[in-house]
């Protein structure tokens, strides 16, 4: 009997061993191959990435850095102290805490329920943390460092305050959205390069293809972080940052105009727990953190608009209100859609919409300045009573300078031939400067407290566009292009051949 | 399959999972090999007008791998005419370790496994042309595309050097070599003068000088040097036998560097020299090694035969340490070998490390000039020496002998060496930027503050003037007038 027991004991324990195993060796593999679909610049982990800094309120003793972890991380904490040059300057840092945001990845918030995100399939939820530092001294250089799990800290970065006076020197980039981490990473570096002291950068909308992939965010983060200058960064919600979760239900719209009009659209919930940006309250609440501004110092004043068409009409009336408040010499407005621009021989209704809004604001007020992306080319002109009828070279009196550019590898094709039209609708008042396609193009501006100085270079770093905007005491502006704005163009037909980005990796 | 081959089965795999014992959770996935290409770094070990090196890793699943380059146009799609070519691939066994000398069982890297160290040599580009390139792990995974300038033959050439980086590797240096890239974005290289790490054969320390450098270490390409600290233990005759001094297994797999077949071969790839243009040539003394009547006479023949208007001698000892570390055999024997070379050469520059401060001397022509000459004015000078430090440890220095004899005052066998600049408790990085007959050398910190700089003028007979900038007077750095110290144990 005994005997017999023990056999049944032992054929018991056989199967029990045997499911044992077989699930012990099938959640091995499964962790293992968890642990390879994610490339080790996007996988979360117990040690901070993603790290950015931004800024959140008075530039000159203001900034915010968010970073991601996995979810053991429950706490954000970051420290900061003057960056003294001695060997341990980190003796002194001071603790400070924050936020901490649990994002789903597969399923994100949408508006009334949970959107399903299919590029995320199988990636584990994460936690994005933010740490405003306030109370510091203008034009200092501080040093900061962000914490994951206990003992993990990022490496020591150096970052310097806003000083309250002239100059300033800021980087514009336009849509990095495809080849982000192969090719847009090229952009950046010479950006670092040519503009190694700039003060912040502004990304002008797109900065990703699919607002909700995670990997997407993982390349634009390892991209980014080549940028040696950790400076901060001001970025623009463009069409690819939003997700659309219904269409417009306007069957007479175009793909195009179906997106920009979509009944329910949302920025990327990516958006707010990785950007700690300034809230507007006046706003509605979808603008929060899309629509804010910035005065980064005596001189210079910084606009982020939403143009991705919700409620735009609020929008131009904050503007406005903020514009005649404003004392700064330079007003800038940034947002993703251009103000002139079309492919091919026509403009989207809806951009046109767009751009009778603005320019009715900017006959209104001053704005120096409208710095935008979308295109996947290169577009600098000028706005203003009869300018149409100066050559290019010419100086002349100047309202507003815009701008397209884009540093995607994705490319789109500027019609240079087309742009008189503007300037007949706009009863001269418009004219095409300077053009580019093919290559990636980003622009440096220098502001001092009468001159605006601006140059464009391509990923190589050599220059390739520039002028110089002076303002009286009056406030009267003058516009010279430098002597590289009337070499050659790139056209498709210069450069060499061009594919899309769909083989890129 | 039968449940009980079924079982087996699973047993097996199961074990076999157990006894390499999994430490991915431990290890920080900036240290962890993958699939994808990481610690990929720009070298020289051919001519830099022509040629350029890289070295990159993955784990032990990528057998066969490849690079691509591409000549760097401005345009969107520049990567179309890319050229692909095969990688030379070594196998590292990281726990243990076998050199010329010894072996060893690395306590640091136990559970890790084997790595894959992977390196390509672009050849036959054009001299001072922008390049880019990508380099690939498993099939698929690919680094970014980098861009990397060539030497033009001639012209300006601009360098930064840097003492031991050492302790604090990730956390604080990278603060050092963030600043020097953000201060000289268009360097034509880096040069790291030893003690690179702590640790020699910790693949950690590794992955912290690395991720600091990230990919600065790719794009302004690097010469690396040996340094004590790039030695470590090893058992010559089984675990209860004598143990030596040797270079890590790491070094040799990780930077491809030019090969002197004069040298012994423990020497391949650890003393060697670059020729870097018309100009410049620099020569790399493994002073952490023994072998110095070897290098003694290779670089005798090198300074002798180079056609260069500058010689740079970068080796991580110093001639001259401070009194109390002064007895070591080794120290004196390191002199008496390379020294005499050096003076009778009158090489312009030597940049060392080691001693964890800043000092800069000069061998003066005149050996009766004492004190320093006042902001302008120039003196005949035949060597300028320098010893710095980037890294977090900081010699705790206040006896004024011992500062004095860390720049090598008045040594009683080099009498007309004399003290310029020390600067203590503060990590630092040196450019020097070199234009026909103009040498331009600043130190700063890491707040990239200029703490010392000097002009040295060289006319066609070779004689040179020093003139020390306004920098070179301000208010010494010392402990007293300094943020606190602590030792570096704390650090993470």
């Amino acid at each position: 009997m005994v005997g017999h027991a023990l056999i049944t004991l032992f054929q018991k324990m056989k199967l029990l061993l045997l499911s044992f195993f077989s699930f012990l060796t099938a959640a091995l593999f499964a962790h293992d191959i968890g642990d390879h679909e994610q490339p080790p610049w996007q996988a979360p982990s117990q040690w901070p990435d993603r790290i950015i800094t931004t800024l959140s309120g008075d530039p000159a003793t203001e900034f915010s850095v968010n970073w991601r972890t996995d979810i053991s991380v429950g706490v954000a904490i970051a420290e900061i102290v003057k960056a003294d040059p001695s060997a341990r300057f980190d003796i002194n840092a001071i603790t400070r805490r924050g936020e901490t945001t649990h994002l789903k990845l597969d399923h994100m918030p949408g508006l009334n329920e949970d959107i399903q995100i299919i590029e995320n399939q199988g990636l584990p939820p994460v936690h994005y943390h933010s740490v405003t530092f306030s109370g510091l001294e203008p034009d200092t250089q501080y040093a900061y460092r962000v914490r994951g799990t206990q003992g993990k800290w990022s490496p020591w970065r150096q970052l310097k305050t806003a000083s309250k006076e002239s100059p300033a020197k800021f980087i514009f980039f336009g849509d990095a959205q495809t080849g982000i981490r192969s090719h847009v990473t090229r952009t950046f570096d010479a950006a670092a390069r040519v503009a190694a002291d700039a003060d912040f950068a502004i990304h002008g909308g797109d900065l990703v293809n699919t607002a909700t992939y995670d990997k997407e965010w993982a390349e634009w983060f390892a991209a980014l972080g080549r940028m040696h200058l950790v400076i901060p960064s001001i970025p623009v919600a463009g069409n690819h940052d939003y997700v659309n979760l219904t269409k417009a239900d306007n069957p007479s719209l175009n793909r195009q105009e179906s997106k920009l009009f979509a009944a329910t659209k949302i920025v990327t919930p990516i958006w707010r727990p990785q950007f700690t940006l300034p809230v507007v309250e006046e706003l509605p609440e979808e603008l929060h953190e899309t629509v804010y501004d910035i005065r980064y110092n005596q001189d210079l004043h910084i606009f982020v608009i939403d143009s991705n068409a919700t409620a735009f009409d609020q929008q131009m009336m904050w503007l406005e209100s903020e514009l005649s408040k404003t004392d700064a010499r330079w007003k800038v407005v940034t947002m993703h859609h251009p103000l002139f621009s079309f492919i091919g021989g026509t403009e989207h209704p809806a951009h046109k919409k767009l751009r009778m809004t603005l320019l009715e604001v900017m006959a209104r007020n001053d704005i120096d300045l409208v710095l935008t992306g979308h295109r996947h080319s290169y577009q600098r002109g000028v706005y203003g009573d009869g300018v149409a009828r100066y050559t290019v070279g010419e100086k002349h009196a100047v309202d507003t300078v815009f701008l397209i550019t884009a540093s995607s590898t994705k490319r789109g094709a500027s019609k240079v031939d087309g742009w008189e039209r503007f300037s007949k609708e706009q009863d001269g008042d418009f004219k095409l400067d300077r053009h580019g396609d093919n290559v990636p193009i980003f622009g440096v501006f220098e502001v001092t407290q009468d001159t605006m100085t601006y140059t464009a270079f391509d990923p190589l770093g050599d220059e390739y566009d520039g002028f110089t905007l002076s303002k009286d005491a009056d406030g009267n502006k003058t516009i010279e292009d430098h002597p590289i704005a009337l070499t050659e163009p790139y056209t498709h037909e210069n450069t060499s051949k061009y594919i899309p980005w769909d083989d890129l990796r | 399959m039968k449940p009980l081959t079924f079982f087996l089965v699973s047993f097996l795999l199961v074990l076999s999972l157990f006894s390499h014992p999994d430490h991915t959770d431990q290890i920080p996935h900036w240290q962890k090999a993958t699939g994808w290409p990481d610690r990929i770094i720009t070298t020289f070990s051919d001519d830099p007008a022509t040629t350029i090196s890289v070295t990159w890793r993955t784990d032990s699943s990528v057998g066969r791998t490849i690079a691509e380059i591409a000549l760097a146009t401005a345009d969107a799609r520049f990567d179309i005419q890319g050229q692909v070519y095969r990688a030379k691939t070594e196998h590292v066994d990281l726990e243990h370790m076998v050199t010329e000398d010894g072996e060893r069982h690395s306590l640091y890297n136990i559970g890790i496994g084997p790595v894959h160290y992977h390196s390509i040599v672009f050849e036959d580009l054009e001299p001072d042309t922008l390049y880019a390139f990508r380099v690939q792990g498993a099939r698929g995974k690919w680094s970014e595309w980098f861009q990397v300038q060539t030497a033009a033959k001639n012209g300006p050439v601009q360098f930064v050097y840097f003492g031991d980086s050492q302790n604090g590797v990730r956390p604080n240096w990278s603060r050092v070599i963030r600043m020097a890239n953000q201060k000289v974005p268009t360097a034509n290289f880096f040069l790291h003068a030893g003690d690179l790490v702590a640790k020699a054969d910790s693949d950690y320390n590794w992955a912290e000088w690395f991720d600091a450098g990230g990919f600065i270490h790719v794009q302004t390409p690097v010469i690396p040097v040996p340094g004590n600290h790039e030695n470590m233990r090893v058992w010559t005759d089984g675990p209860d036998g004598p143990t030596v001094r040797s270079r890590t297994t790491m070094w040799e797999p990780q930077f491809t560097l030019p090969v002197e077949e004069d040298l012994p071969k423990t020497l391949h790839e650890n003393a060697y020299d670059i020729r870097y243009n018309e100009d410049l040539h620099v020569f790399v003394v493994d002073s952490a090694r023994f072998e110095f009547e070897d290098q003694a006479k290779w670089l005798d023949k090198g300074l002798s035969e180079t056609d260069a208007k500058w010689t740079v001698v970068t080796m991580h000892h110093p001639f001259f340490t401070p009194k109390a570390w002064d007895t070591r055999d080794i120290d004196d024997v390191r002199r008496k070998a390379i020294a005499p070379i050096v003076s009778k050469h009158e090489v312009d520059l030597v940049l060392t490390g080691h001693i964890h401060t800043y000092g800069r001397s000069s061998a003066h022509v005149d050996t009766e000039q004492t004190s320093r000459l006042a902001e302008g004015e120039a003196y005949d000078v035949k060597t300028v020496y320098v010893i710095s430090a980037s890294g977090a440890k900081s010699t705790l220095l206040s006896n004024e002998e011992q500062l004095a004899a860390v720049a090598g005052d008045r040594k009683p066998d080099m009498k007309e060496i004399a003290l310029e600049r020390i600067g203590l408790n503060t990590p630092m990085f040196q450019v020097i930027k070199i234009d026909g007959d103009i040498l331009k050398y600043e130190a700063r910190d890491a707040t990239g503050t200029l703490y010392d700089e000097f002009t040295i003028v060289q006319d066609e007979t070779g004689n040179k003037q020093l003139t020390n900038g306004a920098a070179a007077f301000g208010d010494t750095r010392l402990f007293s007038n300094t943020g606190k110290y602590r030792e570096w144990w704390d650090m993470r």
